[in-house]
């Protein structure tokens, strides 16, 4: 909402200055969005005298003129007809700025003669279109005097920044009231002379609905003989400065009583209208072309206006018709002044996808009061700017709901607002806001003001009490909390975030990137897609279903930046159309080229499949999940090579996946070397955060000596490791500490399908030192185990 | 046979020995088998008991001494060894190391922990939600009804299906599922992802919102700004923060505020506290009793605050990041100059 510092004055009578002002604004919930000083741009232009005007030697319609200036004397060539030795003109010095022409004015020679500076048009200026010669200013002014103020430019254009609530702020009326509220001035009063209502309009108000809330009412006038003319300077001034196009008095009356009282009106050139004129719901479409040439298809569900031969000449608080605009030629005039239902208007107008001052106001609502005097404030203009007569007052029916007063408690201002401001206080606050109070016993009855119609109840009373005291007075204090220390973080949540650090700590570092991604890439991993209806963008039209394809896209980002290897996670939401809730919580990782930094002493080694375990598994290690115990199975699906990946799985949860990325998906990515991942789910490991005693058992220092034994065995192909390891440990709990694998070799010098597994014992005697003949029962029993189970043999 | 040296002379004679070799030759000589020492020792078998045991003492000790020297003087052409070994060993201390670098947390990362932490020690707890919300919980039970113009303010992505499911445009849903599942007193922040359709150099579709909610029989307006004051003051570290809090409108609140802080621009860095131009940097108010009733909370008896801010906002201005945009964007020369050092945590201590 923007307004000039003069048109609020019209309002508010007040000495305060600007800054005052503003500052008040915002501190009363009128946030400033801007204050813009014209003056500034005009600076340059001052008042100039003409000491000498000569014919131009080489061109007859061309003036040489010799100027004083406030920086002294120039020589200026003008091709102006009342450019004369004597007069005042405005000058405009070489290197300023021209806003009518848009241009830089530069020192020139014009047909032989230098020309410094211009003495330039309202045209140059750009402050009307006349061009027929240079400004002329009134003796009065002396050389050196601003443009700015001669033409009274130098008005602050405040711009507010409104929330959707404050519909009465969307006149400058309604901002004046709510200043005067808060102590900056004094509201003036509202003057309306008595209308002459000569004769009886030819043209009546109809409304036809079944439900009257859609339209409460709509009222007019009819005005004959009117001359639709340009307006005056100082209505398109303000027009201009906030940003709207003077098109004719008529239209412009229009407009300025919507920014200034905040009451939308159309005006009806009578003329091209057959008969009355009814608000009523549109047939199916039903099509009206509106002001802004556009030919509308309308609904059931859409007001219109329609005359006595069903021509459509509106749609109901968004836009008028265009074939009964008002022209320069109009001589007669029919006025609506009314009001809609404000969810009607914000329906149609979204259905429409068209917006307009008017569909601005009536969506947050209009003062009910103004079908009366908004009539009133018009007619006063038309007949003012226009001329005419104007007939008596007409309109439908109207049925306006009056609102219920509010009780309200005065002791809520301490017990919500927590300050304590004196009754006879709030009641001023809520009378200079427009509110009829009436005090009893314990409380305050109040009547809210019609033209507010965002006040409902107790709570928004307080605010407005609170508000106009100032937000500022309230005061601070010592929050020393005394409630009950609870868990801050559950474990779930506690997981997600500190599962962060874990994994940085392993060198891999955190990216974020977005929920949603391209369907077609996403397609490739999963059939069970959300998409978005209203996408950003086509790559960013499906919520992801993994986090690994975003992670990926990053490869090829960092390409140009030298990187040829990289570790990097996000811990985020992927999503399914088969989760609870729709998504589940997943740290995801990828890892792909050297692994150590490439240099001098680097073993030059890449990522693959056991350097990312390694990481899951010393990642999950730190969040106590029980490794040992995770069963391991086969992933189908699309993001992981087939046979170089697995899932991990503690009873039926499914904790973590692992392996080489499928090399179709990369290819789809066009990433050509292979790249390594895991994803843990985090809901599944939460369960180990259980806070547990941090006190630890006792240490048993076992004094025993410990025995190493090594086996090594030929296998068929298709044996795990971790089944032999699960295998052999199982033979004694106790006594068997720890079973290493430390030579696997499967090539040429074996035979078919077969390989070969050494691996080493850790045995620990409990409670005294091992007997040859125990160490040798246990090594044989692990032997026979072995070869038994896995159809293997012992080498030697 | 007597040993005629003087004891001096043998211990010179040791000290002299400059290889392990001489040494032992020198030892052999005195403590062999057939040494001297022995040899002597052997020889007082014919002396008188007196004697024997005077000229005894004697041998014993003069033994005790050569063992001692022999011994240490093996350590010192021992070490003497190493010394000359050691001339010939010597390496490029220069070269670069073969660093194991840590990976680093990302900024957004590093502000949810910091608002955690001070939050956590003013006993909030910490909640969180689905980011595909039902219509409902994101906006209906938060006084924003359908063609409410408030629905403007927020552009909304809506999911595919009949659900009429969207992904939520603010952390609040959050709110609603707490007071529908809890009794109060309540008292969460809810840190997550939130999505607006809009996208441009000052807008993403998705970005990261902090929420609070506190109901109880008694908070009011002076907590609020109290708790936001404390938190702006802990968050940016300074003290004596420069702050507006003034009258604003969410549909959720009632009276509602916006808080701007105070900041000055230096040599192109913001500097957040004082100075003449403010900041908007959160949104909050009294939860609106009509969102309390939605809630099956009785308004009459519970009342309390809430308050809502944009996790980049703040991280952009605590760590002078300048660009909205390039928290999403995977550049990892830029991750490896805004990111965090998994030991850099913002606790009073500072350990």
């Amino acid at each position: 909402m923007k307004f000039t510092l003069d048109w609020l004055k019209d309002h508010l009578e007040t000495s305060m200055d600007l800054k005052t002002i503003t500052d008040t604004l915002t501190n009363i919930g009128l946030e400033i969005e801007s204050v813009q000083d014209k003056s500034e741009d005009f600076k340059n232009f001052t008042v100039a005298k003409v000491i000498k005007a000569e014919k131009h030697p080489n061109a007859d319609k061309l003036k040489v003129c010799k100027v004083k200036t406030i920086d002294g004397e120039y020589q200026v060539v003008c091709g102006a007809p009342n450019a004369k030795t004597g007069m005042l003109g405005i000058f405009a010095p070489e290197n300023s700025y021209i806003p009518g022409t848009d241009l830089h004015l530069k020192k020139t020679k014009i047909r032989g003669v230098e020309s410094c500076g211009m003495l330039v048009s309202e045209r140059e200026m750009g402050i009307s279109d006349e061009h027929d010669g240079i400004i002329e200013v009134k003796d009065s002014f002396k050389v050196g005097d601003q443009f700015s103020k001669i033409f009274k430019l130098d008005e602050p254009i405040i711009e507010i920044n409104l929330t959707p609530n404050r519909s009465d702020c969307l006149s400058v009326r309604g901002i004046a009231r709510d200043l005067a509220a808060a102590g900056v001035g004094k509201l003036k009063e509202l003057k309306l002379k008595k209308i002459k209502e000569t004769f009886k309009s030819p043209m009546k108000w109809n409304k036809e609905f079944k439900d009257n809330k859609l339209c409460p009412g709509v009222a007019g006038r009819f005005f004959k003989n009117v001359k639709n003319i340009e307006s005056p300077k100082w209505l398109q001034k303000r027009l201009i400065a906030i940003g709207l196009r003077p098109i004719s008095a008529l239209v412009d009356i229009t407009n300025y009583v919507t920014f200034d009282l905040g009451r939308p009106l159309h005006v009806y050139d009578a003329d091209k209208v057959s008969g009355n004129l009814t608000m009523r719901l549109a047939k199916n479409n039903e099509e009206c072309i509106a002001l802004n040439e556009e030919n509308y298809k309308c609904d059931e569900d859409m007001i219109v206006i329609s005359d006595d031969e069903k021509s459509l000449h509106g749609i109901g608080g968004v836009m008028g018709g265009l074939n009964s605009g008002c022209s320069m030629d109009t001589k007669n005039v029919f006025l609506e002044v009314a009001l809609f239902d404000p969810i009607s208007v914000t329906k149609t107008g979204r259905k429409l996808n068209l917006q307009s001052d008017a569909r601005y106001r009536f969506e947050r609502g209009i003062d009910t009061e103004s079908i009366y005097w908004g009539v009133d404030v018009a007619s006063q203009m038309i007949i003012e700017l226009c001329g005419g007569e104007a007939s008596e007052y007409v309109s439908s029916e109207i049925h306006i709901e009056q609102k219920e007063a509010i009780s309200f408690d005065t002791n809520m201002i301490k017990t919500f607002g927590g300050i304590e401001i004196d009754i006879k206080e709030q009641i001023k606050i809520l009378k200079s806001l427009g509110f009829a109070v009436k005090e009893l016993k314990s409380n305050l009855e109040i009547k809210t003001p019609t033209f507010r119609p965002d006040i409902v109840g107790e709570a928004d009373i307080v605010e407005e009490i609170i508000r106009i005291y100032g937000f500022d007075k309230i005061p601070l204090k010592n929050i020393n909390y005394e409630d009950d220390k609870k868990e801050i973080l559950n474990n779930s949540i506690k997981t997600f975030h500190k599962i962060k650090r874990i994994i940085a700590s392993k060198g891999y570092n955190e990216i974020v990137t977005w929920s949603f991604m391209d369907k077609n890439k996403a397609k490739i991993i999963s059939n069970e897609l959300i998409g978005l209806k209203n996408p950003i963008s086509s790559d960013l039209n499906t919520m992801r279903p993994s986090t690994i394809p975003n992670l990926l896209a990053a490869i090829n980002q960092n390409k140009a930046r030298m990187y040829s290897s990289a570790k990097i996670f996000e811990v985020g939401p992927n999503f399914s159309k088969i989760l609870p809730n729709l998504q589940e919580n997943v740290a995801t990782s990828i890892s792909y080229g050297l692994i150590d930094e490439s240099n001098w002493l680097s073993n030059k080694k890449n990522s693959d499949v056991y350097s990312i375990k390694a990481d899951l598994f010393s990642i999950l290690a730190s969040l106590y999940v029980p490794t040992e115990n995770l069963l391991y199975e086969k992933i189908n699906g699309q993001i992981y090579h087939p046979g170089k990946s697995s899932s991990l799985r503690l009873g039926k949860n499914k904790i973590a996946n692992f392996g080489e990325i499928h090399p179709i998906l990369l290819k789809n990515l066009d990433i050509t070397f292979k790249v390594f991942g895991f994803e843990i789910y985090i809901e599944n490991i939460s369960q180990f955060q259980e806070k547990k005693s941090s006190s630890k058992g006792a240490f048993v220092n076992n004094p025993y000596q410990m025995v190493e034994r090594d086996f090594a065995f030929l296998f068929p192909s298709e044996v795990q490791a971790n089944e032999i390891i699960n295998l052999v440990k199982k033979i004694d709990k106790n006594l068997i500490q720890k079973v290493t694998i430390f030579d696997v070799y499967e090539g040429d010098k074996l035979p078919d399908n077969k390989k070969s597994i050494a691996f080493r014992v850790l045995m620990q005697p409990l409670d005294k030192t091992f007997s040859d003949q125990e160490i040798d029962y246990l090594s044989n029993q692990i032997i026979n185990k072995i070869s038994n189970s896995f159809e293997a043999s012992i080498r030697n | 046979m007597a040993l005629a040296e003087d004891k001096n002379d043998i211990l010179n004679k040791i000290k002299s020995a400059n290889s392990i070799n001489d040494l032992e030759k020198i030892r052999i000589h005195y403590l062999g088998k057939k040494g001297l020492i022995p040899e002597a020792l052997k020889g007082l078998g014919n002396l008188s008991i007196e004697e024997k045991k005077s000229k005894g003492q004697e041998l014993n000790i003069t033994k005790k001494l050569i063992e001692e020297t022999v011994k240490f003087q093996k350590i010192n052409i021992e070490n003497e060894e190493i010394e000359q070994k050691l001339k010939s060993e010597s390496i490029d201390v220069t070269l670069p190391p073969n660093m194991n670098e840590q990976g680093k947390i990302h900024p957004i990362s590093q502000t949810i922990f910091s608002i955690i932490e001070i939050f956590g020690n003013l006993n909030y707890i910490v909640e969180t939600g689905p980011d595909i919300e039902t219509d409902f919980h994101n906006f209906t039970a938060l006084n924003i009804p359908e063609h409410h113009p408030a629905r403007e303010m927020q552009d909304t992505f809506y999911v595919d299906g009949e659900d009429n499911n969207i992904l939520r445009t603010h952390t609040s849903p959050v709110q609603v599922r707490t007071m529908l599942n809890t009794k109060p007193p309540i008292k969460i922040i809810v840190p997550g992802r939130t999505y607006r359709s809009d996208s441009d150099a000052t807008h993403a579709p998705m970005f990261h919102q902090v929420e609070g909610l506190v109901v109880n029989e008694s908070s009011n307006m002076v907590d609020l700004k109290s708790t936001l004051v404390t938190f702006l003051e802990e968050f940016f570290e300074v003290k004596n923060l420069q702050y507006r809090f003034r009258p604003s409108y969410f549909p959720f609140t009632e009276p509602s505020a916006e808080m701007d802080v105070a900041y000055t621009k230096v040599n192109n860095k913001i500097k957040i506290g004082e100075g003449d131009s403010w900041l908007e940097i959160l949104g909050c108010g009294m939860v609106n009793p009509i969102v309390l009733e939605n809630c099956n909370i009785d308004s009459n008896k519970y009342q309390g605050f809430a308050f809502g801010m944009g996790i980049e906002r703040l991280s952009m201005l605590k760590y002078g990041i300048s660009d909205l945009r390039s928290f999403f964007d995977p550049n990892y020369r830029w991750l490896d100059h805004y990111g965090f050092s998994i030991l850099d945590s913002q606790t009073r201590s500072g350990l």
